[in-house]
């Protein structure tokens, strides 16, 4: 197994609070790899630094080789890497089966006056677009859930929905901003076997960031743990869960078996 | 009854042209949160185009029509990208005063390219009157009503049925997620302007053909537009059009019984009827007939 995703010391601050300091990690390919920490550790600063939505003050992100360095956002999508929101960044007035279709946007190959124009080539490749739909709606079991606007659906439905359009983009990168937040116990459990299921089907190489260790426990291969913006601990969620910085951290925190 | 239906098919009429120019409004402000009143400019500039393609360049006019609406919507794309696209992160005030400068500067572009002569279409309707059963109205109010549903059919089915069109109401809804799918903002932001330019395009083409002339004022006309998007909502497209018919049908009638019926208010009531109706839906529902409360910029 090759190093896919590569970070190597990445420090940023934003005026006083130096967010976070010197962190370097490497995430192998098809590997499940999970980022931890309490609240304001900067979990969500260095998920916005691999989604190139921050740069870094010093440091690099490589991805198979490549410099995220200067890499737009929206060419995120054409290099394979795929994202979830925190706070859900789906498209509220659409339903599933178009929330799904749109994470296919990169890979739709026909121009923008073919598609306008509705031309035979497009339409054939649009079929074969929603087939691809359909097979997502298949696996996360949204079936039941389509024609209604997903503003109107439950969070555990949307939480899967957005899963399902960062899926639709094929990635070989999947990055997932707290993917369990906001759902409950049985919600928690369906999203462990989607994301475990995703992992089986596509060998999909996965970065969540997560504060559910629990959820962690069962689900990643490595994780990392972060701290006032510095890494305190990198091994499998059973070293990091008995490492003496990691327990000094969480003391008192709820959520950590 | 027969002076209510030729009545009725005028405001129509003028209402399918307010519809047209409210949509321009409606598009724009949906892709990018600009509300751009450089519109009239745009309708005024059209105007001018088609005109020119019919009497100096010897088109058709069912020829020279598209052919306006192309250079129309491309010089919006031009605005857009020279101008607007830079100012995306500025103030919505300061988005808004610019938009205003691009209006005042665009409507001297065709006087001083065409003379500040009022100027004929020599579009194919004219004066001409057609028996609708046994009501007598003008052929061009038949056509621009027509014009305006072809146009919002195919908005229609280009939002409905296209991946642009899907891509564009994502980016409406979430311009942040919509990046992470690889939208190109500046794509989505591009053809919006398009189509509020081809819009304003058909819709000064309608204004200055008929009974009416190409001049200067036609301008003017997008602002009393303003009216029906405020009425439709900013950011609803179906509003837009059932906003421009509803001011379209008050205006003329307005028109017509304001005089005899309320004499003292003057023979002009209904060049300010919109504006009651705007000042009026402000105050009572100022997220509009089909908009949600409280939106962002305006």
């Amino acid at each position: 197994m090759s190093a896919m995703l590569l970070a190597s010391d990445i420090s940023i601050r934003f005026g006083g609070v130096q967010a976070l300091k010197d962190v370097s990690f490497d995430v192998s390919e098809g590997e499940v790899f999970a980022v931890i920490g309490p609240n304001g550790a900067g979990k969500t600063t260095l998920f916005n630094c691999l989604t190139a939505a921050y740069r870094p003050d010093s440091g690099s992100i490589t991805f198979r080789g490549k410099s995220l360095n200067g890499v737009r956002r929206r060419d995120l999508a054409g290099m394979g890497i795929a994202r979830t929101f925190q706070n859900l960044g789906l498209f509220d007035q659409l339903d599933a089966a178009e929330n799904i279709l749109l994470g296919r946007h990169n890979a739709m190959r026909s121009g923008f006056a073919a598609a306008a124009l509705r031309l035979g080539s497009a339409r054939r490749e649009e079929r074969e677009h929603r087939e691809r739909v359909a097979e997502i709606v298949d696996i996360l079991g949204l079936g039941a859930q389509l024609g209604v606007p997903s503003a109107l659906l439950p969070y555990g439905a949307r939480k899967l929905i957005e899963i399902g359009r960062a899926l639709a983009m094929d990635p070989t990168l999947l990055l997932l901003d707290e993917p369990v937040a906001g759902l409950n116990r049985e919600e928690t459990g369906r999203m462990a076997e989607i994301i475990s299921e995703i992992r089986r089907r596509f060998s999909t190489t996965i970065l969540l960031v997560e504060h559910d260790m629990g959820f962690l426990m069962r689900l990643a291969d490595r994780v990392l743990v972060l701290d006032y913006g510095r890494p305190i601990a990198l091994g499998t969620p059973a070293e990091v869960q008995s490492d003496p910085a990691v327990v000094a951290a969480y003391l008192g925190t709820e959520g950590f078996v | 009854m027969i002076d209510f239906i030729r009545l009725l098919v005028a405001g129509l009429s003028l209402g399918s042209v307010y519809a047209l120019i409210a949509l321009g409004f409606v598009m724009v402000y949906k892709a990018t949160g600009i509300l751009n009143f450089a519109q009239g400019g745009l309708l005024m500039l059209g105007a001018y185009l088609a005109q020119y393609f019919i009497n100096g360049v010897g088109l058709t006019f069912w020829f020279a029509l598209p052919v306006a609406m192309l250079v129309t919507g491309l010089v919006a794309m031009l605005l857009q990208r020279l101008v607007f696209d830079r100012l995306l992160s500025h103030p919505a005030f300061t988005v808004i005063m610019a938009t205003w400068a691009v209006l005042i500067v665009l409507e001297q572009v065709p006087p001083t390219l065409f003379g500040y002569d009022f100027l004929t279409m020599n579009d194919p309707f004219g004066l001409n009157i057609v028996d609708l059963g046994a009501v007598p109205v003008f052929t061009i109010d038949l056509w621009t009503m027509a014009f305006a549903g072809i146009a919002v059919g195919s908005l229609a089915v280009f939002f409905f049925g296209t991946r642009i069109g899907l891509a564009m109401r994502a980016t409406a809804s979430d311009p942040e997620a919509a990046i992470a799918q690889g939208i190109d903002p500046r794509l989505i932001h591009a053809t919006a302007w398009f189509i509020a330019g081809a819009l304003a395009c058909i819709a000064g083409v309608m204004l200055g053909g008929g009974s009416r002339l190409v001049s200067p004022e036609l301008s003017q006309i997008a602002l009393r537009a303003i009216p029906a998007v405020i009425l439709g909502g900013l950011a609803s497209p179906i509003g837009a059009v059932v906003g421009g018919l509803l001011i379209g049908i008050a205006e003329v009638l307005t028109a017509t019984w304001a005089p005899s019926m309320v004499p003292w208010m003057g023979k002009n009531l209904h060049l300010v009827m919109p504006y009651f109706l705007l000042v009026g839906f402000l105050m009572l529902r100022p997220q509009g007939l089909f908009g949600k409360a409280a939106s962002g910029r305006v």
